[in-house]
């Protein structure tokens, strides 16, 4: 019975926390999975709740919960009690009320250990959401550095191809990618699958266009003038899947959807205008 | 990914949004430069316009344009 007890202390003061803030940290990014030994991840789930229990236990034993709900000796009876059945044969009676007064002082210690773990993994998961901005209000690197430890073990895939992480207003990741058997392609990446292991399974192109290099190669033999854009040729669909295994090399571009919107210079205005005006009066 | 790694990562990103930005906005002024009248006949049709660069084809809308001189 005593390791019974022993093993749901554990799992509710050591284990559960750390299930929370990896559910936390899931809503907002695609984590590693590592290979962890058992003694690995209780050492990591004790040195993770160490702090959130300090804090619970001085905030119930501060606010005079702890102590008002029991006393050491009803914590030392309830374990004698489970160790031992002529302890527990002896002190019967004592042993109940004991009990009753440690699931109370258990209970004032862990919504305030839950409390305290849901709350910093409500703050991690805004800052997370909220990440370039406020990465860009620090001038320093080593507090951007530090502000980084706060994103969970993020896959680079991840952050490669999310928005999650980017400036404010809205982008798109274009992605040119050549294949192993030397086709090249164009597209913008409309979603991507990863691994387990966070290593990239396949990406998905939106608008996608292949790149006809042979006849390109032709033509630009033939006539050096010939530009290349004329041998994109646009494939239909916009669920363009390319598997990670057939992927050589891949160039990644992040622009604003709306390019022209952000701080236009006073030359493109003027080309813009020209363009408008030309529209208005119909010429 | 360590926290440094992550770091400088989102630095190169940052330094690639910047460079594509410039060059896609130069591109389209040097399209619509080059192509006025292809342009301002699809505006007149469709309120929108295709601008082929080198990011793959840019759809220009009439009314994001007007935004741009606001």
């Amino acid at each position: 019975m005593l390791a019974l007890l022993v093993s749901l202390l554990i799992a509710v003061y050591l284990l559960g926390p750390n299930l929370i803030a990896r559910w936390a940290a899931d809503l907002v990014v695609f984590r590693k999975t590592r290979i962890e030994s058992h003694a690995e991840e209780v050492a990591r789930s004790i040195l993770g709740a160490i702090l959130p229990l300090a804090l619970a236990v001085v905030w119930a034993r501060w606010t005079g919960a702890l102590w008002s709900s029991g006393t050491q000796r009803d914590v030392e009876t309830v374990f004698s009690a489970l160790e031992s059945d002529n302890f527990f044969q002896a002190h019967h009676q004592q042993f109940f009320t004991s009990l009753y007064a440690f699931f109370w002082m258990n209970y004032a210690i862990l919504w305030r250990l839950y409390f305290i773990v849901l709350l910093a993994s409500g703050l991690r998961v805004a800052i997370v959401l909220n990440y370039n901005r406020v990465w860009r209000r620090l001038d320093r690197r080593w507090m951007r550095t530090l502000l980084a430890t706060i994103v969970p073990r993020i896959s680079e895939w991840d952050l490669l191809f999310s928005d999650m992480l980017l400036p404010e207003g809205t982008f798109r990741i274009m992605a040119d990618v050549l294949t192993k058997t030397g086709g090249l392609y164009q597209g913008t990446v409309q979603d991507r699958m990863l691994n387990g292991d966070g290593s990239l399974q396949s990406i998905t192109l939106a608008n996608p266009r292949r790149f006809e290099r042979e006849q390109f190669r032709k033509a630009k033999a033939e006539d050096l003038a010939t530009v290349p854009d004329e041998y994109w040729i646009n494939i239909p669909g916009n669920l363009f899947i390319v598997m990670a295994s057939d992927i050589a090399n891949l160039n990644l571009r992040y622009i604003r959807r709306k390019p022209l919107q952000f701080q236009p210079s006073n030359e493109e205005r003027e080309v813009l205008a020209r363009l408008l005006d030309r529209l208005k009066d119909g010429k | 990914m360590s926290s440094s790694e992550l770091e400088y990562v989102l630095s190169l990103r940052e330094d690639n949004i910047g460079t594509s930005q410039k060059r896609l906005r130069a591109e389209i002024i040097e399209f619509i430069q080059r192509h006025e009248d292809a342009v301002l006949a699809q505006l007149r049709a469709h309120e929108s316009a295709v601008i082929p660069t080198s990011f793959g084809e840019i759809t220009l809308n009439l009314a994001d344009l007007r935004e741009a001189i606001a």
